[in-house]
């Protein structure tokens, strides 16, 4: 059995225990350090326990929400409410009000305790300044550009601080995903996309970045500007848009045709596919899973360059439902790795 | 003297209260009949502040929606729901309606409702004002949003579409209506406007060109609301009195009301206008309460 293929890995956030997320806004302190290092001991427990090869750093129990968090350790952002993103499902959007500057680490304390505490692979995802500028409403900069290479600055800095503390200790190569969900909302802004996240990974080195992008439109807009993004691999969303058919068939695999794109613009980066949808309750069967992978092998003809992950956070899912999900997604892995 | 009249329409931000009773109906920590009463009380209050401040034409707050379709789709499909899809590009989702059979107007049962569908409530709560529009999503665009079964013929689901509206007409006996394009698609109302009969329509349609859509004859006041300046002069051309989107419902940014005036005036004298509505480019559920609140306020000087 090959374990060096197929590595399954998390994108980022898993529900938080009921304890931590009911005072997650109403405690600070030592009390709430204590309640997340709590959380993040439990939820690493349930990853080895679901197999995963990267547990990523344990479901983001030190965040509440990917942007907030981030603007949150921010000067000049201001925050008037939560805005929806669907249904019952909202995120609080900052306005930039003044000049952005960042007013201290907001990944150290976690990096820290996932760097003492885990065994297996890390990778510590950060929200990429595209995003966070697509997702603030910009009051202060002249126009979009300038804020999202205000928020590259920003992320530059914080991600060398990060390699700083990795590399004191470490000395395998510190794994980063650049999060921009918004990547390809706007494709007249794809250049914009390139230049803000090249700029926030400028002159780092030593380290392996990936891109997190989901629901997309079309993904083949990301392929295509893919050489000049200086990253290593993309970890992607299949799974939502995908049937729950069984099938390794174009017919019942529509949703994963996107890989043959993938493979003939871009085939240099490796590929995180999303297997399993984190806005639905049902446990995708191994077998359907199997499905999928074997789909993405055959698109893509080499399975080391695959790495398999859910389509995004599963903090939208209950821990049962989200721990079914990824142990599926493991037993699905292990059953092809053994053909290897 | 240029006569400039306001328009509010669409989903309203749900304010903190009605966020967290929804949260605690879907933990069934509050039961359907509950939030329903809630919900219609909440949205009547949001009319009383659309009132109050001064906005000449406003919709339902529709805050138990969902998203522009759920409403309508749960109405009118049997197993309505796909996946999440993006809305337009922003970072807001909707759920797409899927359409396995030709629609039919049904009844929404309020213990039905679940998260997925839509929520307890009213479909539309009326404050029986000469100021208030019933909100409808445009044909064009459910159709577009929607998945459709490979075996459906397009035009006639959304003919279905067309005799479900029309029992809406009937059945709310809307005077005034406000008509919802975000992805308009061909000209398919060519020869339908008759089924809004005598009532005024607002219709707001994103991406206007000249014979982009099929001209209202023969039938009550209708306006074009162009989404921004470049599209205004085929809302003119084919408006009583056109409309133009001056507001920004995407940024927390307060306008100045005179710079709003001086705006539509300016427009409106550069094509001898003698009367403009003026609304915001988008709902204002991109935007946290509070802002919207004052948004509103805003709107309501605007107008006359």
């Amino acid at each position: 059995m090959n374990n060096d293929i197929l590595v399954t890995q998390e994108i980022g956030s898993f529900r938080k225990p009921q304890y931590l997320s009911s005072v997650f806004r109403k405690t600070s302190g030592p009390e709430l350090s204590r309640l997340k290092e709590k959380a993040t001991l439990e939820t690493l427990e349930l990853f080895n326990r679901a197999g995963l090869d990267n547990i990523g750093v344990a479901g983001e129990m030190y965040r509440w929400e990917m942007y907030e968090h981030v603007a949150a350790s921010l000067e000049g952002i201001e925050f008037f409410g939560p805005v929806r993103s669907f249904d019952n499902r909202y995120y609080r959007k900052g306005s930039v009000v003044s000049e952005i500057k960042r007013k201290n680490s907001f990944h150290d304390d976690e990096l820290t305790f996932i760097m003492n505490n885990a065994a297996r692979k890390i990778k510590l995802p950060i929200t990429g300044p595209y995003t966070m500028a697509d997702w603030s409403f910009n009051e202060h900069y002249k126009d979009k550009r300038e804020l999202a290479l205000a928020f590259a600055d920003i992320l530059n800095e914080e991600i060398r601080h990060l390699y700083g503390i990795w590399s004191k200790s470490k000395s395998e190569v510190f794994e980063v995903q650049i999060d921009e969900p918004a990547a390809t909302t706007h494709p007249s802004e794809m250049d914009l996309v390139v230049e803000s996240v090249n700029r926030s990974i400028e002159g780092i080195h030593g380290c392996e970045f990936s891109i997190h992008v989901c629901y997309s439109t079309d993904y083949r807009m990301l392929f295509e500007k893919g050489s000049e993004l200086k990253l290593h691999g993309y970890n992607l969303e299949f799974a939502n848009r995908d049937t729950n058919e069984l099938g390794t068939g174009s017919e019942h695999r529509k949703a994963f045709a996107e890989l043959k794109d993938y493979w003939d613009i871009d085939n240099t980066k490796f590929i995180g596919i999303g297997v399993t949808d984190v806005h639905v309750d049902y446990i995708e069967p191994i077998q359907l899973i199997e499905d999928r992978i074997r789909y993405a092998i055959d698109a893509i003809q080499d399975p080391a360059m695959i790495r398999v992950n859910p389509d995004c956070g599963l903090r939208t899912r209950s821990r049962d439902v989200g721990y079914a999900k990824l142990k599926n997604m493991v037993d699905a892995v292990k059953q092809i790795r053994k053909e290897y | 003297m240029v006569k400039i009249r306001s328009i509010e329409y669409g989903l309203y931000p749900r304010s903190e209260h009605v966020r967290l009773s929804i949260s605690k109906w879907e933990r069934n920590a509050l039961d359907h009949k509950s939030l329903g009463k809630l919900m219609d009380a909440e949205k009547k209050e949001i009319l009383k502040l659309f009132n109050k401040s001064g906005i000449n034409f406003y919709t339902d707050p529709l805050i138990n929606w969902q998203d522009i379709l759920r409403m309508v789709a749960s109405l009118s499909l049997d197993t309505p729901f796909e996946k999440i899809s993006r809305y337009r590009e922003t970072n807001t989702f909707y759920r797409q309606p899927l359409v396995e059979s030709y629609p039919r107007l049904g009844e929404i049962r309020e213990e039905e409702s679940t998260p997925d569908s839509h929520l307890p409530g009213s479909m539309y709560v009326s404050d029986n004002s000469d100021h208030y529009m019933y909100f409808l999503p445009g044909i064009e665009s459910f159709v577009s949003m929607s998945f459709l079964s490979p075996e459906l013929n397009r035009e006639r689901v959304m003919d279905s579409f067309l005799e479900i509206y029309l029992d809406l007409i009937k059945k709310h006996g809307m005077k005034r209506i406000l008509l919802f394009e975000p992805y308009p698609d061909s000209h398919f109302y060519e020869g339908n406007w008759d089924i809004f009969g005598s009532a005024q329509v607002f219709y707001v349609r994103y991406g206007l060109t000249e014979g982009s859509f099929s001209e209202r004859k023969d039938s009550g006041p209708f306006s074009l609301i162009a989404s921004n300046e470049k599209e205004f002069d085929v809302a003119a051309r084919h408006s009583e009195v056109p409309g133009i989107a001056l507001m920004n419902s995407q940024n927390t940014y307060l306008e100045n009301p005179e710079k709003l005036r001086k705006s539509a005036t300016k427009m409106s004298s550069s094509l001898k206008l003698d009367e403009i509505f003026v609304t915001h480019t988008e709902y204002f559920d991109f935007l946290p309460h509070v802002i919207a609140n004052k948004k509103v306020e805003i709107l309501g000087k605007v107008g006359d």
